[in-house]
């Protein structure tokens, strides 16, 4: 069957994909980042630059029509006049199939979606769930070569969202040709795709599978997304200096993409500490004096659990962060000071996001909060188990 | 406390009553003055039906010649980007302004004896001026700009998406345009197609001066009110509370659609 290889310019996106046939890629980003935009132009809807190609087969100078590219749309766009059943048999029909043969096939494919009980039902009648599957037995009814999908779990009520994503899955995985779904929620992505593409500002900006991009982010908005503390820095046997954060948890409210935007970055990346980096060796100066408990300023350096050089990353979970009001002594752990910058309740937990040299989320318990009497402007301690750091290479 | 509601202002209340009247005393006239008790004997006179039965059809045909030409001209520019676009659509809304009259007289130019086309059609045995096809040609002239309008309004405002669905399955757009768009700005086309025929059907002015008054070939109701104004005045209210009463079943059939 046939795969995808897309050089794409259209707009403010430029960008280069490469799907095997069968395989299953997410297209994860924040809104406005350019994913519509890709498939609007893979399926011909957009003049684009740049080359694509299906099945072996270039399609970049073809009407839409002619491109058998098959296309689920965010809100489905089911004809509002046709029953379910024209619906599905429409692609078939302006492929030139009878009428009778293209009922028999959409009657057929919306049996294969559990809809066989609602051939006849107008758009207008079906539920939102219900719309979904007619739109994806539409798209698949007329034989497509590659299938797009834009969120299609987006319009979706959180119950029928959890059976129909389970539902994609087993169709996705039943399609022989590549596709391509559009989404800006990381759990569609991770559970419906074999592999995943963060795109942000219309380009690729990391790639991988679910675990690797779960497990190892290289973005402040994919950090933010798995809800890791995420910094940039270089290692030397597996002391990483010339910290600067990627943003990540630090953001205002973790774990949800339409946050990403607000979600300032404290430091500026890497290059802004590089120049410390000679400097920077060892630990970072512990002193705790001066007035009000302003917390030292200086280099932080971290032990990381693995020994690596070179340009890496460093990433752990908020859960990781310990805070101490006072410099915790004696302990084999990575310690630096901050500031308390905002204190939001975040599932069981409360996050503490600190300022500061490095600047950090922590997820503490509510009776630890108490203890600490955290609010902010509360200067206090992070520190983290190099153990449970996870370090690679940039 | 003051008065719940603050005071409509008299400077506004004042013109607005006159204008109101200004719009319904004439058709009130029209009421009080029609020759009710002789009314069903007259609406059955050969020349009011032959009249009228003229009309019916004129209108009808012009109304139809209007939306084969008219829906695909509107899709043009609705969906079509050429060159010229802008100064196409300022001319197919001209005949909406230009006095109907001047647009007779065009058509004669062009279509009449001596005119541009008027002398090739003749020698293949067409003529059109003062014949009923004149009338048609005339009307048509007149109304299908409201059709036009009206059908491309309502295709800017269908969601052009579903039209890159169909696409994406296969569709050509001839094919889209007739299995998809068509059926959604149904509404649009049906209400343009009543305002196109009652516009037709109103005719006067292109159509005296282009096809003539010849009674049971171009002579239509407005044509007879005004002749029959001169020499029969009941029978010219008789015709008007017809044409009266058609305005006013047009009116409540477009409403239904329009009120939203």
């Amino acid at each position: 069957m046939s795969g995808l290889r897309a050089r794409l310019r259209v707009r403010l996106v430029d960008v280069e994909l490469d799907l095997a046939a069968g395989e299953t890629v997410a297209l994860l980003g924040p809104n406005g980042a350019g994913k519509s935009t890709v498939l609007r132009a893979l399926a011909g809807l957009l003049p684009a630059g740049g080359e694509i190609t299906v099945g072996g087969e270039r399609i970049e100078g073809l009407a839409p029509e002619y491109r058998r590219i098959g296309l689920v749309f965010q809100d489905y766009l089911l004809f509002p006049h046709l029953s379910a059943v024209d619906n599905v048999a429409f692609g078939p029909r302006c492929a030139g199939m009878s009428r009778a043969r293209a009922r028999e096939l959409a009657t057929d494919w919306l049996e294969r979606v559990g809809l066989g009980g609602q051939l006849r039902s107008r758009p207008g009648q079906l539920s939102g769930g219900q719309a979904q599957r007619v739109a994806l037995a539409r798209a698949l009814a007329t034989g497509p070569r590659l299938l797009l999908l834009d969120e299609p779990l987006a319009a979706l009520d959180v119950r029928s969202r959890l059976e129909i994503r389970a539902e994609l899955r087993r169709h996705l995985a039943a399609f022989a040709g590549a596709a391509l779904l559009v989404t800006h929620d990381p759990l569609d992505a991770m559970t419906l795709a074999d592999r995943i593409l963060i795109i942000e500002d219309g380009r690729i900006t990391q790639e991988g599978s679910p675990v690797e991009i779960t497990s190892r982010p290289r973005t402040e908005y994919v950090a933010t997304l798995v809800g890791l503390n995420l910094y940039r820095g270089v290692a030397r046997d597996g002391v990483v200096v010339a910290l600067a954060p990627v943003g990540g948890t630090t953001g205002t409210r973790a774990n949800g993409p339409e946050n990403d935007r607000t979600s300032a970055t404290a430091g500026s990346p890497v290059n802004r500490a590089s120049s410390e980096a000679s400097a920077a060796i060892g630990t970072g100066s512990p002193a705790n004096g001066g007035e009000a408990g302003a917390p030292a300023r200086g280099p932080v350096s971290l032990t990381a659990g693995e020994a690596l050089t070179g340009d890496v990353f460093v990433a752990f979970p908020p859960s990781a962060v310990a805070l101490f009001r006072d410099r915790p002594d004696g302990s084999p752990r990575n310690v630096w000071p901050g500031r308390v910058a905002a204190v939001d309740q975040h599932g069981d937990k409360v996050r503490v996001r600190l300022d500061g040299e490095l600047p950090v989320a922590a997820d503490v318990t509510a009776a630890a909060l108490a203890a600490l009497e955290l609010e902010p402007g509360t200067p206090v301690w992070a520190a983290v188990k190099a153990t449970e750091t996870h370090i690679y290479p940039a | 406390m003051g008065p719940v509601r603050s005071k409509v202002p008299i400077v506004l209340l004042i013109p607005a009553l006159l204008g109101l009247g200004l719009l319904v005393l004439p058709l009130v006239g029209l009421l009080v003055r029609a020759p009710w008790a002789t009314l069903g004997p007259r609406l059955a006179e050969p020349t009011v039906l032959a009249a009228l039965r003229l009309s019916l059809v004129t209108a009808s045909i012009a109304t139809v010649v209007s939306l084969l030409l008219g829906v695909p001209l509107a899709w043009l520019l609705a969906r079509v980007e050429f060159p010229g676009r802008r100064l196409v659509r300022a001319l197919v809304t001209l005949p909406l302004v230009l006095p109907p009259v001047v647009g007779g007289v065009a058509l004669l130019l062009v279509f009449g004896r001596n005119g541009l086309l008027g002398g090739a059609l003749e020698s293949v045995g067409i003529t059109l001026p003062f014949s009923t096809a004149g009338v048609v040609l005339a009307e048509t002239f007149v109304a299908m700009p409201f059709l036009v309008i009206a059908v491309e309004g309502a295709l800017r405002g269908a969601d052009r998406r579903y039209e890159d669905a169909a696409a994406t399955l296969g569709a050509s757009r001839f094919t889209t345009f007739r299995r998809v768009t068509l059926p959604m700005i149904g509404p649009g086309i049906a209400a343009g197609a009543v305002l196109c025929w009652a516009r037709a059907l109103g005719e006067f002015g292109a159509t005296i001066t282009f096809a003539g008054n010849f009674p049971g070939r171009t002579q239509t109701m407005p044509l007879a009110v005004y002749l029959a104004l001169e020499t029969d005045p009941a029978a010219a209210i008789t015709l008007s509370l017809l044409l009266l009463a058609v305005s006013v079943v047009l009116l409540a059939l477009l409403r239904e659609r329009w009120v939203s």
